[in-house]
């Protein structure tokens, strides 16, 4: 369901709302709203990207298959599986 | 009308190009219209140009994305649309988009009042996704041709600074002979083998029998152009000057978007089209083009002391490392340039904008290390940033540069180029003391004078923390790039 | 070199043309004496010592009237070869040429709003 996923995205949201106000040097409670906005951004990045990631090893096996190559167990520094984002 | 209905197909996959085209020319008229009725030299366009310009750069990437063709040959095979090329439009948009986005306040401090700036950002965005999509060696140098003419009159938009007439002068002429040099070597291409198309080209050079001295004469001339245009050695020589004479907000178009585009085109050219020649021709001619922009990118830097050269001198010896991860020939090599050209332009945006955010304030036209001191005492968080950016151009773990390095280097050593990889180790260890340079003095030195910061803008903020944080997420989860890489790679072999 | 056997009458003219052009600036560069002192090189102003300099500041309205005539003239020829084989050319034809003739009226009408077409 990628509850995890999406906590942490929204608090990438917030984190970087807070990160623009203390680089523009202005207060941190400037435009709060904007913090509901960054959060909900992060919230729906941190939601799409697993499933981003599910179908882009499916392609890329199906990739493989066209061209008659055999599943890949791994891609250069990443090994299916031993993510803490992957859904097995 | 039975082309309608031939050409559907084609239409819809070129849906952001001809989105692109028409919103160039309605923000020409519209500018222009705006500008002369509400009394001309009082009319203020830059905020209504950011605006529009961003929207359009968004509602073209939105296009971009939904992109319902996969994978096929456009406009009689002149153009492809597949996974490389949407990739590489979408870094492309993000881009210019964070140019857009930091545009506003360099436009009003250095008093450019003309709004054709953002409809020549429009134009480049066209030129480069017709660059991107292009499948024929002539389309490449009609998109190549648009490109360079928009750059060559950016570089030269200040019209009293003998620098940016002097940065625009020498860009013109020597991009012009570069040009020459890529039509000669398509015409050599065309004399030996007959056709322009990079999939003929492919079918007709899949084994080595037809290999005569034409075709690597042209071969050579034609990436020799596109190296130019990079700024690979031994074609650098334009890089320094141009990069710090034209106008710092040009400077950053410069060194964030093209690069992509024109590696794109030399994967096309050396992976799809000729990639049989590989042991022959491309892995000498990539090693030492690679490595002579090692040498020369970490020599000269460490003797400059301006910081628009010394980021020239590193984005040359950023642009060896992709020839180093060009000339290794496999999937692998491939991946490694791909994921090495998103952290590169993410680092790159970064300190640009951070380059920009001096030029704002400074007294002279040339920023020398003087201008960094007391960066961190005035903003923090932006020396923190920047500091997080420098480690990361100089190759140091945990952060995105020194993986995107890593994957060069196994692409390298796979495939038995170990003489190569230690010289490239060496280089990058004797570059990594110009940016270690740059963070003692934003540190440690001691300024005799006031210093004085501008604000950073929105636009300018937003631009720094989203770069910053995809640095910081791929730290945490790098899968996606990893994967992202590999499947575009793949999608070029075929 | 059996394939370019047709262009060795190009060759013939560069060697005739670089002979040519070689012949008649070499005789005048070696032949010809030249005694020159101050009064025979200075520029001639009636007799008189010259006033000042005789250039002056170029107007850039010339530059922008050659540009403007180069790019309609560009398109004005892009109309002579469509214009005489339209009859043979589907209905896409007119149509292409017709896109291009608008994006040309489009800068046509930028020229025009910004005032690069008053001679003032």
């Amino acid at each position: 369901m990628g509850i995890t996923a999406m906590t942490v995205g929204g608090a990438f949201g917030i984190v970087a709302k807070g990160t623009v106000n203390r680089l523009m040097k202005v207060s941190l409670r400037r435009a709060p709203w904007e913090y509901v906005l960054g959060a909900g951004i992060g919230a729906y990045v941190g939601n799409k990207i697993p499933q981003w990631e599910a179908t882009l090893i499916s392609d890329i096996n199906e990739m493989r298959a066209d061209r008659n190559m055999p599943p890949a167990t791994r891609v250069g520094g990443y090994e299916f599986g031993s993510s803490i984002t992957d859904s097995k | 009308m039975k082309f309608a209905l031939i050409f559907q197909n084609d239409t819809v996959a070129f849906l952001p190009e001809l989105f692109l085209a028409i919103s160039i020319l309605v923000v020409l008229l519209h500018g222009s219209f705006l500008g002369v009725t509400a009394a001309s030299l009082h009319s203020y366009l830059t905020p209504s140009m950011v605006r529009l310009t961003s929207g359009t750069l968004f509602l073209s990437l939105l296009l971009v994305i939904n992109n319902p063709v996969e994978s096929q040959t456009l406009w009689n095979a002149i153009f492809i649309a597949d996974y490389l090329s949407t990739w590489a439009k979408f870094i492309i948009f993000i881009g210019l988009l964070f140019c857009v986005s930091v545009s506003e306040s360099y436009m009003f401090s250095a008093r450019f009042r003309a709004y054709e700036f953002f409809v020549f950002i429009l134009g480049i965005a066209l030129s480069l996704c017709l660059l991107i999509s292009s499948y024929d060696l002539l389309s490449i140098y009609l998109s190549m041709e648009f490109l360079s003419l928009i750059f060559y009159v950016l570089a030269a938009w200040k019209k009293n600074s003998y620098f940016s007439a002097e940065a625009g002068l020498k860009y013109f002429i020597l991009g012009s002979v570069a040009s020459i040099f890529f039509l000669f070597g398509s015409s050599l291409i065309y004399f030996s083998l007959g056709t322009t198309n990079l999939a003929s080209l492919a079918l007709l050079t899949e084994n080595l029998s037809v290999s005569s001295a034409f075709i690597y004469f042209g071969l050579v001339c034609i990436v020799s152009a596109l190296l130019f245009k990079l700024g690979a050695a031994p074609y650098h020589m334009w890089i320094a000057d141009v990069y710090e004479g034209a106008p710092t907000l040009v400077s950053l178009i410069f060194a964030l978007v093209p690069k992509v585009a024109f590696f794109v085109v030399v994967l096309r050219i050396a992976f799809t089209s000729f990639w049989s020649l590989f042991p022959t021709l491309w892995e000498d001619f990539f090693c030492i083009c690679g490595l002579l922009s090692l040498f020369i990118g970490c020599l000269c830097g460490l003797g400059e002391t301006k910081i628009k050269r010394i980021l020239a001198f590193s984005s040359v010896g950023h642009v060896g490392f992709l020839c180093l991860g060009l000339a290794s020939g496999s999937i692998e090599g491939i991946q490694a340039v791909l994921f090495y050209l998103v952290f590169y332009m993410l680092t790159a945006a970064f300190l640009w904008v951070y380059v920009l955010h001096l030029d704002l304030t400074s007294n002279s036209s040339l920023l020398t290390f003087a201008d960094a001191i007391g960066l961190v005492r005035s903003n923090p968080f932006l020396g923190f940033g920047v500091v997080l950016m420098i480690f990361s151009l100089a190759g140091i773990p945990p952060f995105g540069g020194f993986f995107a390095k890593l994957n060069i280097f196994i692409g390298l050593v796979d495939s038995s180029f170990f003489i190569v990889a230690i010289f490239a180790v060496l280089t990058s260890v004797i570059s990594a003391f110009y940016y270690i340079r740059l963070i003692k003095i934003f540190y440690f030195e001691k300024n005799n004078n006031w210093f004085f910061f501008a604000p950073l803008t929105k636009g300018a903020s937003i631009v720094l923390v989203l770069s910053g944080l995809i640095i910081i997420f791929f730290m945490l989860s790098p899968n996606l790039f990893y994967l992202l890489s590999y499947k575009v790679g793949l999608g070029l072999f075929f | 070199m059996f394939f370019l056997k047709e262009y060795y009458p190009v060759l013939i003219f560069l060697g005739f043309s670089l002979a040519l052009a070689g012949v008649i600036f070499g005789a005048s560069f070696i032949l010809a004496v030249s005694d020159a002192d101050t009064e025979k090189l200075s520029s001639y102003e009636c007799g008189f010592d010259p006033y000042e300099d005789a250039r002056n500041a170029f107007d850039v309205r010339f530059y922008l009237v050659a540009i403007l005539f180069l790019l309609f003239d560009i398109e004005t020829i892009f109309l002579f070869p469509w214009s005489v084989s339209l009859s043979q050319l589907p209905s896409i034809g007119y149509w292409s040429m017709l896109d291009f003739l608008f994006e040309l009226v489009v800068g046509f009408i930028y020229a025009w709003q910004i005032g690069s077409l008053d001679w003032e």
